[in-house]
């Protein structure tokens, strides 16, 4: 009965748990883990990072293109529902200007929730000396109190990975 | 108010990194905070925003600051896009 006032009220208890999912395959690492202080002290906001075993990056929920780097080395969507994120395809790798990634949408573009968004040749990049880990963050944290992000298992690209 | 019109000198124009220095400065001040280039504007306080005017090294960013410690603010947001620790 709590339940029904919760939703009569609509408070949160209405509302389906808005998902992000995975863009790439591999482990999901907490963002405190990550080897950047501008990830991980979650200065771009909250977030789960996943070191990929594929480089075809997709979108992890359907929106709008907001910005895709020159360097196509990282992406962010606006989400339907108002999310504003980031995927960030390894750490440093604005410093390889665009080489070994391809990009597969332009700013601006309406995306679904798997689309492709780059492409990118993980084994050049890490030979190149860069670590790939991607981080995935949700710039607009504050707007999310109740935000879970799930790390610690391997996932494949499209399972959940923040619940906002 | 205070206007402040700058180079950007990081070799990679705005990032992820330069950009997310301006915008903690942007939220830690009580100043609202404007930043303009290619007649686009952001909102110094929003990620996105601020990334998606695209600057490139060598471009002219147009700072706008009004409210308490509207001077310092533009000073940091400078040093902050263009790699200078603060």
């Amino acid at each position: 009965m709590f339940d029904s006032i919760k939703k009569l009220l609509g408070g949160q208890g209405s509302k389906a748990k808005k998902m992000i999912l995975a863009p790439v395959p591999g482990k999901a690492i907490p963002m405190s883990e990550v080897a950047d202080p501008t990830f991980s002290q979650e200065i771009l906001g909250k977030g789960v990072a996943i070191v990929p075993t594929s480089g075809t990056v997709v979108a992890p929920a359907s929106g709008k293109v907001a910005v895709m780097f020159e360097t196509k080395h990282a992406v962010s969507i606006k989400t339907d529902f108002g999310a504003e994120l980031i995927v960030h395809i390894g750490l440093d790798t604005v410093n390889l200007k665009g080489q070994y990634f391809r990009a597969c949408v332009s700013q601006g573009d309406m995306v679904k929730a798997g689309d492709v968004l780059v492409e990118v040749d993980l084994e050049q990049v890490k030979a190149a000396g860069y670590d790939v880990t991607t981080p995935v963050i949700i710039c607009n944290t504050p707007d999310y109190p109740d935000m879970v992000c799930k790390s610690g298992m391997e996932v494949k690209a499209l399972d959940p990975i923040i619940e906002l | 108010m205070v206007r402040r019109t700058f180079v950007l000198k990081d070799p990679e124009g705005l990032h992820a990194r330069n950009s997310a220095k301006a915008v903690m400065a942007c939220r830690d001040s009580k100043a609202s905070v404007t930043l303009e280039y290619g007649g686009e504007t952001a909102d110094g306080g929003n990620i996105l925003e601020v990334m998606s005017l695209r600057a490139r090294y060598g471009d002219e960013i147009r700072i706008t600051a009004e409210g308490e410690g509207e001077q310092e603010i533009t000073e940091e947001i400078e040093k902050a896009l263009n790699g200078i620790m603060i």
